[in-house]
């Protein structure tokens, strides 16, 4: 099973999750920016958006990683531009694990990360049908399910379909509260005046959006297996 | 809505916000409640669409960071090959050497007896067990791989599953792969997949591609006394002439 969720407060009612560092830790580690521990990136991911993104721009250049990742890709049909796409699909796989409580600290980081970005490669290599590392390929069987990659492409045009329904500023109240934010911290971000506000405007975004889903009944349909 | 649950809790389910027992509660209200069922999915397409959004943003800003020249470090191929025909041709070394001596015969039983296949092992719990079988016993084996290995990308952690996935690889016949994933098992935190996987690792490259990886984890398990595959590596490095 996963952990416990994520590791923020809203001040309503979470408080039995593990808290976050203090502000000035943080702030401190984002400062430095220089040899960074593991528990200071998920603890900053985290912590807001700007800490998030300095987390990531951090990670982003552990070259040392880039080029095992590079080495993996490229020894096994890959180029060096699409060992840097996986990458990038890796931490935005590591963002959201670490996001979601999915991560467990009891090992490096960068471990993980390259275990993520090597089955996301083993994963596209299979839907790419460029096998050229394993020497046995069993016929017929290494070809994803066209069903499974249309249902796919279905499924994302269904949820780019729901995010058009939300303006601009719902988009952004709701795109923060769903990376955990406490209200606090969203009506920070958007120069709201309390955090009750930040509370009312979300709720408020969230009844129209569900309103909206009860006139697209074929929305919810579309991603019924 | 029933007075059972509300918004609220959908919420927290969704975003992972619940400890196991109220996540387990919840999923049994969920089984038994279609009205809440419905509601749940209706939200899930809020959350993941907020998700897909998170996830674009973080895709552009991330090639915001990506340099210019994409190709900055060019592969080498022509150093690759040397490295290929060295390979092979201590390869064939080592096998006509084997061959030469009619160990092999008797390594490989020694390997396909003591190999730890993942049916072999109690695994943690009924509900995953049955998930996994399912997967492996209903469907062809590269279509078990395919799930595992999509199952991996979002929880590389899930340490059991990854060794079902080198042990599938090695059924499949892909034992370059199995070797490789049991290597990287074994060297992850986990202590006792680690053992298991790293024990299965000296086995298959011992059948075939010795190498100083399968050496220092042999090394390792003989000095280590507590090691669960100790007596057996002592066995193995007698057979292979290593003590």
């Amino acid at each position: 099973m996963n952990g416990v969720g994520p590791r923020r407060t809203d001040g309503f009612g979470f408080s039995n999750f593990p808290k976050l560092r203090t502000q000035s830790t943080i702030t401190v580690a984002t400062k430095s920016n220089e040899n960074l521990t593991d528990q200071q990136l998920t603890d900053m991911i985290c912590h807001s958006d700007a800490t998030r993104k300095s987390a990531i721009e951090y990670i982003y250049r552990w070259d040392a990683l880039k080029l095992k990742v590079q080495h993996f890709v490229q020894t096994r049909g890959g180029t060096s531009s699409e060992s840097l796409d996986i990458y990038h699909e890796g931490i935005i796989v590591l963002d959201r694990n670490i996001r979601t409580g999915r991560y467990k600290s009891d090992g490096s980081l960068q471990g993980y990360l390259y275990s993520i970005c090597r089955f996301l490669w083993q994963n596209e290599r299979r839907k790419s049908h460029r096998n050229t590392f394993v020497e046995t390929i069993p016929e017929n069987n290494d070809v994803p399910s066209p069903d499974m990659q249309l249902f796919k492409e279905e499924r994302r045009q269904v949820l780019e379909k729901v995010l058009q329904m939300l303006d601009d500023s719902c988009r952004k109240i709701l795109k923060l509260w769903k990376l955990s934010y406490s209200m606090a911290e969203i009506a920070s971000i958007l120069n709201l005046s309390s955090p009750q506000l930040a509370k009312k405007y979300k709720y408020r975004c969230l009844k129209k959006l569900l309103l909206s889903l009860d006139k697209e009944p074929s929305l919810l349909e579309a991603l019924r297996p | 809505m029933n007075a059972n649950y509300n918004q609220q809790d959908i919420e927290h389910y969704l975003l992972g916000q619940m400890s196991n027992s109220d996540r387990s509660n919840f999923e049994r209200l969920m089984n038994q409640d279609d009205d809440l069922k419905a509601a749940v999915d209706k939200m899930r397409l809020i959350t993941d669409a907020l998700e897909l959004d998170i996830e674009n943003e973080l895709r552009a800003h991330l090639n915001s960071l990506r340099p210019i020249q994409k190709d900055q470090i060019k592969s080498r191929p022509l150093k690759r090959m040397v490295w290929y025909v060295a390979a092979a041709i201590v390869m064939m070394l080592v096998t006509f050497v084997w061959l030469l001596t009619g160990q092999k015969q008797g390594l490989d039983y020694f390997v396909s007896s003591h190999y730890v296949a993942y049916s072999q092992i109690h695994l943690r719990s009924e509900d995953d067990i049955t998930d996994k079988i399912v997967g492996s016993k209903n469907s062809p084996l590269t279509e078990s791989i395919h799930q595992f290995e999509e199952h991996l990308i979002s929880d590389p952690q899930d340490y059991e599953s990854r060794f079902i996935l080198a042990d599938l690889y090695k059924q499949n016949q892909n034992i370059d792969q199995a070797r490789e994933e049991f290597l990287n098992l074994a060297n992850s935190t986990s202590k006792i997949w680690k053992e298991r996987a790293g024990w299965n690792y000296v086995l298959l490259s011992a059948q075939d591609k010795w190498n100083q990886n399968a050496d220092e984890i042999l090394k390792s398990i003989l000095k280590d006394q507590r090691n669960s595959y100790h007596e057996l590596g002592i066995e193995l490095a007698k057979k292979m002439g290593k003590l």
